[in-house]
């Protein structure tokens, strides 16, 4: 039987996993609300505003066209979080396909899909997005795209050797005894039991795909600008490092604070769905 | 223990084939074509078609993909990756010229990285709940959560702008005040992640009776941490390096445009933004290689360390 657990101990006993999980909010909040909260458009420039210090009108200053940094880091939040869901949506789609393929199927298809996985691993990811941007050419849409093409072999991983566990419950071979389609068995009795770790790899995954996009946008190949893409942000405000430091200083800000709640997310998740693997 | 380097050298071989291959029917569906470019270079405004045809002619570009492909590889094998289509450069000896300056970053970057990460992860551990350890584990939060080109971006400031102590970018040549910054931004991450990864290590070694053993017997406290627990413990700690030396790798492409470092990751992103094919090709040729080289020398030690390993995979 399930022990009844107040709030407050709940999260005292996971601080990671509540600190984690009220950045993630705030970072969700401020991007749902972001209109609201901006006090200027994302593309609103004066120039006789220009890379101005932070003052009372431009609480964060402005850029060297004269646009709001505050603001453009509140929009800032919906690509970072766009990207991470699209990037981390596609994974999941195609790790979590070709997993249960492998894994349930085994023998050639697993061997063609476990080999596939390597030699995408023989390449770090960053470099893999950079190719396939070279033929895509830059622009937000097409870094979702060249994130979840190249990031899937941790889920297809993981989901493999879930399968390869579970195919041999005797649930499975009742289900199979049944009459139940090979599709009903994935989706109905296998899959399920692949949740609690895609869950936490996703959301890692999430701190991960966000990083390696505001990376392409700061090497000059992800979101061009005007978009308020952190990365982005950050390369564009580099050139005046030495006298307009705040252009750079709160896109980085927002995006370790970012990455650093999904990063506690995912580990207070992992604590609670797998307690073996809880580093002390 | 030769069997089984033998056995993995061999299984390189065929990864980097397929590698190359799927590199090469990407970059050649990339839009644009080489010689229009080329062609567009040389000349400023105008086009002369007959020229295009004949550069298409004289790369081969009009010859089956399978034809050029095995021409290419065939190239690679003897040694030479081909002419860059923008610049007419020798691919390898543009290669050959960034290749030590990434190499630098990078060796020295991993050496700060692990005497750093293991040091404070081993501290940490024999501390257990101590202010020093919540501040080595705060530390290792942080590092894998703050990107480095944005840490870069605040180092330069700091240290080069503001307190003016160390060039802000450049490589001059790869003195230690041009390369330091660099090494200690990109070290800082793989550093965290090796902290963690030793601490945890470390406490769970430490448990095992055979320390307690170790402690029973009289042994000095300074023999049973470095000869029994430490050395216990360096199995997860090499595969963490192993796995993560690839972000490692990855991030020297950020970390060269930041300080602008005239290495491989610069002359790629180069290549990619300018579209000079043979260049890109040649540069991630280069660091899938370093790579995979670096994952075999950690096979290897697993094997060095864990003699078990080896006998495990005979068979």
């Amino acid at each position: 039987m399930r022990k009844r657990v107040s709030m407050r101990k709940f999260i005292a006993r996971n601080k990671t996993l509540s600190i984690g999980a009220l950045m993630v909010a705030i970072v969700c909040l401020v991007a749902i609300f972001a209109p609201v909260i901006a006090p200027y458009g994302y593309a609103e420039a004066s120039m006789r505003d220009a890379a101005k210090p932070p003052s009372s009108s431009h609480l964060l200053g402005t850029d060297q066209y004269g646009r709001d940094v505050l603001s453009r880091v509140v929009y800032g939040t919906r690509l970072s979080l766009l990207i991470g869901i699209f990037g981390q949506g596609i994974n999941i789609c195609i790790g979590v396909t070709l997993g249960l393929i492998a894994g349930y199927f085994g023998s050639r298809l697993d061997d063609a899909i476990l080999g596939l996985c390597n030699i995408l691993l023989c390449l770090p990811v960053l470099i893999l997005a950079m190719a396939v941007m070279a033929v895509l050419g830059p622009g937000l849409m097409n870094v979702f795209i060249a994130l979840g093409l190249t990031n899937w072999t941790y889920d297809c991983r993981l989901v493999r050797s879930q399968t390869l566990s579970i195919r041999e419950e005797e649930y499975v071979s009742a289900a199979r005894a049944t009459g139940c389609s090979t599709v009903r068995i994935l989706a109905r009795h296998i899959l399920p039991n692949c949740v609690g770790p895609i869950l936490v790899l996703t959301t890692l995954g999430m701190a991960d795909t966000i990083l390696i996009g505001a990376a392409l946008g700061f090497i000059g190949l992800g979101a061009q600008p005007p978009q308020p893409e952190w990365g982005t942000m950050l390369s564009q405000g580099r050139d005046y490092i030495r006298l307009a430091s705040w252009i750079c200083t709160f896109p980085g800000l927002a995006l370790v604070f970012t990455i650093m709640g999904f990063n506690l997310l995912g580990d207070g998740l992992r604590d609670l769905v797998d307690p073996h693997l809880r580093t002390r | 223990m030769l069997g089984f380097a033998v056995r993995r050298v061999l299984q390189i071989i065929p990864t980097l084939i397929i590698l190359t291959m799927i590199l090469f029917v990407l970059m050649s569906i990339l839009p644009g074509d080489p010689a229009f470019i080329r062609a567009s270079a040389v000349k400023q405004g105008r086009i002369d078609l007959e020229q295009v045809e004949r550069l298409r002619e004289e790369w081969g570009l009009n010859d089956p993909l399978p034809v050029r492909y095995f021409r290419w590889l065939s190239g690679v094998l003897r040694g030479d990756l081909g002419r860059s289509y923008r610049t007419g450069q020798d691919v390898g000896d543009m290669l050959k010229e960034r290749l030590p300056v990434t190499l630098r970053l990078v060796i020295l970057s991993m050496l700060v990285a692990v005497i750093g990460g293991v040091s404070l992860g081993f501290i940490a551990a024999m501390h257990q709940g101590t202010i020093f350890d919540l501040a080595a584990m705060f530390l290792a939060v942080a590092g894998m959560s703050i990107p480095e080109f944005w840490s870069g971006l605040m180092l330069i400031l700091l240290v080069g702008v503001t307190w003016r102590l160390l060039p802000t970018g450049g490589y001059g040549g790869g003195d230690l005040a041009h390369i330091a910054l660099p090494t200690l931004t990109l070290g800082f991450r793989y550093m965290a992640l090796i902290a963690r990864v030793t601490r945890s290590s470390v406490l769970d070694v430490a448990r095992n009776d055979y320390v307690r053993t170790a402690r029973g017997k009289g042994l000095a406290e300074r023999a049973v941490r470095f000869r029994h627990i430490l050395r216990n413990s360096l199995i997860p700690i090499t595969t963490i390096i192993g796995l993560e030396f690839g972000w490692l790798l990855a991030n020297t492409v950020v970390i060269e445009m930041v300080f602008g470092l005239p290495g491989i990751g610069y002359l790629l992103v180069m290549s990619v933004l300018r579209k000079d094919l043979v260049a890109m090709q040649g540069g991630i040729l280069v660091i899938a290689a370093v790579f995979l080289l670096l994952n075999l020398v950690v096979d290897l030690l697993y094997g060095f360390l864990d003699p078990r390993i080896r006998y495990e995979r005979k068979g």
